[in-house]
């Protein structure tokens, strides 16, 4: 079951979009409606959602920013903004912000819920990766020590999967007795570097 | 102090020159008047100098004319004279007693003398005086006259003299002047001897015939007052001419040298002028006798034909003096004529520059400097150009900066009468309700959309009554409600009375519109909108009121001076009240106003008032 929160300071359209759409038949549940777009971070933060349905044009708190807010914390929430300007420079913003779409009112029904879906299918495949990677961890982890230790692997190979694994490799793993070299490998690795 | 006069005198100068030319009028009289009078004295002038000349023309020819007169009336006289001396000397007596010798003359000889001498004078009595015959020196002698012969006997003895002499010079006939002699000057003519020689010049045997001729004869002649008593007839010989006439003053006779000139004259007839001692000038006109070749002259001042001329020379003075002042007046009085219509422009050219000046919609024009410096008219009329130019250049941007002004509120009126922006959004709700099944609502919705358009359009009129304008705005405001009915609730507080007053579509619904947008849906809670209208003293009033977010000091501040200077707001919130106001302006005039409170956090309250007009009082297309 997903959750998903429908924003738009039109109570009608509110209204609209979340008794006129067979959502719970979809694998939706509606967490709230918000009017603005402070009310929904509210909402988001107390309960957070894999979609939000939200319109731009808003008292308060647009829904870019809503956006923007809601990214810093929870990243991985999908946008999908409804609105009825034709306006440029919002849709230059939306992508900006990675919206998973840029629906122009009024929506269709079918083509809403779709898009809802394909968010909600985006957020799993996501999720499902994640946390993959996550289990995954240890056992990768160890595999890296091994191929260290067995020194099969070119360096830069190494330093790939360490970096894929969220490791920042510190330069002194490869240290030699020659400072020149270390000085050279250290300048290959952009993240070494940096550390 | 050299320097002093100098500056002294450019100043005149130049005030001078600029009063005079300060005017038009006044330029044209300083040329025209100098001109006129100029023309009139050389006219003057010439006239008179062509009359004097004229005038001494005439009287010289007048003058003349009578000496010809009395010339040709003594040559017929002289030749008389000379005919009877002729047949005197020719009488076979005398040729006889020429021959005899002294003792031979017989009583006869004189009685046959006597008797001829007697017939000759008693026909010419009037003219012949005395007749003395002298034969052969005194052997016969004859006189016969009134006067004492012992007297006259000396002059002929000359006579005898002269004329017998062996001289081939001598004429046959010689006239004689007889006069008194005055001093040291030539003989003044008395008379005249007509001495005849008788006998060949070169025969021993001569003698002569005198005729002494009249004095009244010549005194006659001469005694012709001439020129009203300025001048004198003469009769001038060889050696004196005749002075006679009446008392003709010393200073007026010829001279021995004048004498001799005309006498010396080769021209026939003509005249001369010449000094008179006291150094008069005077003039002599004469003509010459046929039978002696004497000049007969008529002498007078010149300026004695001034005295003709005295009442011309006056009479052409007063004449040019009047005719100047005429002049001037005319001038003056034309010269305004001509003016006025110059004038007169000019006058409403320094009307027109004040007027212009103080003229409501152009005092807010950078002001003009006025000139007063006293001008010419061409000045005056120039700065006035100049001026209208000026205004009308200022007026043209002013009305290119109202057109454009008008065209944006026409477009902003356009807009809010078609509202697309609402309009689809209206639509949308519609069919979200429509999608819920709530066919009430949506049916409801529909109606107040087509009503809201309808009132809007008004059939294009511009005039509505208030009733319309009131439903425009509940139309409008139960849409909203309906979609953001959880921010605010709204109520119309209408007085009655004022439903058939007539009223500006599209001015309550913009502010209700401000009242949403700006105001309760940007405070949390739910707010409300109220809409007032009232009559009051012959004003309607409107307020439409929220207790929404409201705005600053500094907003309230240039939201309101944006509308007193005409200028448009930067945020949306300006130019909706702005166009209101406008149209409000634009159609009511001064009377209508708009007047804005409101307090951050607390509300906004916008209030219209306009002249209470019922519907029908004035026709508006």
């Amino acid at each position: 079951m997903h959750k998903i929160l429908i924003v738009d300071d039109d109570r009608i359209i509110r209204k609209g979009l979340i008794q006129t759409i067979p959502w719970a038949k979809n694998g939706f549940r509606v967490t709230g409606e918000a009017g603005d777009g402070e009310e929904a971070l509210a909402m988001i933060r107390k309960d957070p959602p894999q979609v939000v349905v939200s319109d731009i044009r808003m008292p308060f708190m647009d829904g870019l920013e809503l956006a923007k807010h809601t990214k810093e914390t929870y990243p991985d929430i999908k946008f999908i903004f409804l609105t009825g300007y034709e306006d440029f420079s919002y849709a230059k913003r939306a992508i900006d912000l990675q919206a998973v779409d840029y629906l122009l009112k009024p929506v269709e029904r079918d083509i809403l819920l779709e898009k809802a879906k394909q968010a909600a299918a985006d957020w799993d495949k996501e999720q499902g990766s994640k946390k993959k990677l996550r289990e995954a961890k240890p056992y990768l982890r160890s595999v890296l020590f091994q191929k260290i230790l067995a020194g099969q692997e070119s360096e830069e190979m190494i330093l790939a999967s360490a970096e894929e694994m969220g490791h920042v490799p510190a330069p002194s793993v490869f240290s030699r007795d020659d400072p020149a070299d270390r000085r050279l490998h250290a300048g290959r690795y952009p993240s070494a570097r940096r550390a | 102090m050299r320097e002093k006069l100098w500056r002294a005198g450019r100043r005149l100068k130049v005030s001078i020159h600029r009063h005079r030319y300060s005017s038009f009028r006044s330029t044209v009289l300083s040329v025209y008047i100098p001109l006129i009078i100029a023309f009139i004295l050389v006219t003057g002038t010439i006239s008179y100098t062509l009359a004097v000349r004229q005038v001494e023309e005439s009287t010289r020819s007048e003058a003349a004319n009578l000496v010809h007169q009395t010339r040709l009336y003594t040559d017929s006289r002289f030749q008389a004279i000379l005919e009877q001396i002729t047949a005197l000397t020719d009488d076979p007596v005398i040729l006889q007693l020429l021959s005899k010798k002294a003792d031979e003359i017989t009583p006869q000889d004189y009685l046959a003398v006597q008797s001829h001498v007697d017939t000759i004078r008693l026909y010419n009595s009037s003219i012949i005086d005395t007749v003395y015959i002298d034969l052969n020196h005194g052997n016969f002698h004859f006189y016969r006259g009134d006067d004492d012969y012992a007297d006259l006997l000396h002059a002929y003895e000359q006579y005898q003299n002269t004329m017998t002499d062996d001289d081939e010079d001598h004429p046959e006939i010689v006239w004689k002047i007889v006069g008194l002699k005055d001093g040291d000057e030539a003989p003044s003519l008395q008379t005249v001897d007509v001495v005849r020689r008788i006998g060949r010049r070169d025969s021993e045997k001569k003698g002569i015939l005198v005729f002494r001729l009249r004095e009244e004869f010549f005194s006659g002649i001469m005694d012709r007052p001439l020129l009203g008593g300025r001048g004198y007839l003469a009769m001038v010989g060889p050696e004196g001419s005749s002075n006679t006439g009446s008392d003709v003053p010393q200073k007026m006779r010829l001279d021995e040298e004048v004498r001799k000139a005309i006498y010396d004259s080769k021209v026939p007839d003509g005249y001369i002028e010449f000094k008179s001692p006291d150094g008069e000038w005077m003039v002599a006109v004469y003509d010459t006798l046929a039978t002696n070749g004497w000049k007969l002259a008529a002498v007078f001042r010149r300026d004695a034909l001034l005295d003709k001329v005295v009442y011309i020379k006056y009479t052409t003075i007063v004449a040019i003096l009047i005719l100047m002042i005429l002049a001037i007046f005319v001038t003056n009085q034309l010269s305004s004529r001509i003016m006025r219509p110059l004038s007169d422009l000019v006058d409403r050219m320094k009307k027109m520059r004040h007027s212009v000046i103080t003229a409501p919609s152009v005092k807010s024009l950078p002001a003009r400097v006025v000139d007063d410096q006293p001008a010419n008219e061409v000045e005056i009329l120039g700065h006035g150009v100049d001026d209208l130019m000026g205004h009308v250049r200022d007026l043209m941007a002013q009305v290119k900066k109202d057109q454009e002004l008008q065209r944006e509120l026409e477009l902003a009126v356009v807009q809010m009468q078609v509202h697309p922006h609402f309009l689809y959004n209206t639509l949308f709700a519609i069919k979200g309700l429509c999608d819920m099944g709530m066919n009430e609502e949506a049916s409801k919705m529909i109606m107040a959309l087509a009503n809201f358009f309808r009132i809007g359009l008004s059939h294009g009129r511009e005039i509505i009554p208030v009733s319309q304008e009131v439903d425009h705005a509940r139309n409008y405001l139960y849409i909203q409600e309906m979609r953001y009915g959880d921010v605010f609730a709204y109520h119309f507080s209408i007085s009655p009375d004022i439903d058939d007053y007539s009223i500006i579509k599209l001015t309550l619904q913009p502010l209700v519109e401000n009242a949403i947008y700006h105001g309760v849906k940007e405070k949390r809670g739910k707010g409300n909108i109220t809409v007032t209208g009232w009559l009051e003293e012959g004003m309607l009033h409107f307020t439409v009121e929220d207790d929404g977010m409201g705005m600053t000091e500094e907003r309230l501040q240039e939201l309101r001076r944006g509308l007193a200077e005409s200028r448009l707001g930067k945020k949306h919130v300006g130019f909706g009240v702005f166009s209101v106001f406008e149209r409000l302006r634009l159609h009511y005039g001064e009377e209508a106003g708009l007047e804005i409170t409101s307090e951050k956090g607390k509300g906004t309250c916008v209030h219209v008032m306009l002249p209470a007009q019922k519907l029908g009082d004035t026709e508006d297309a």
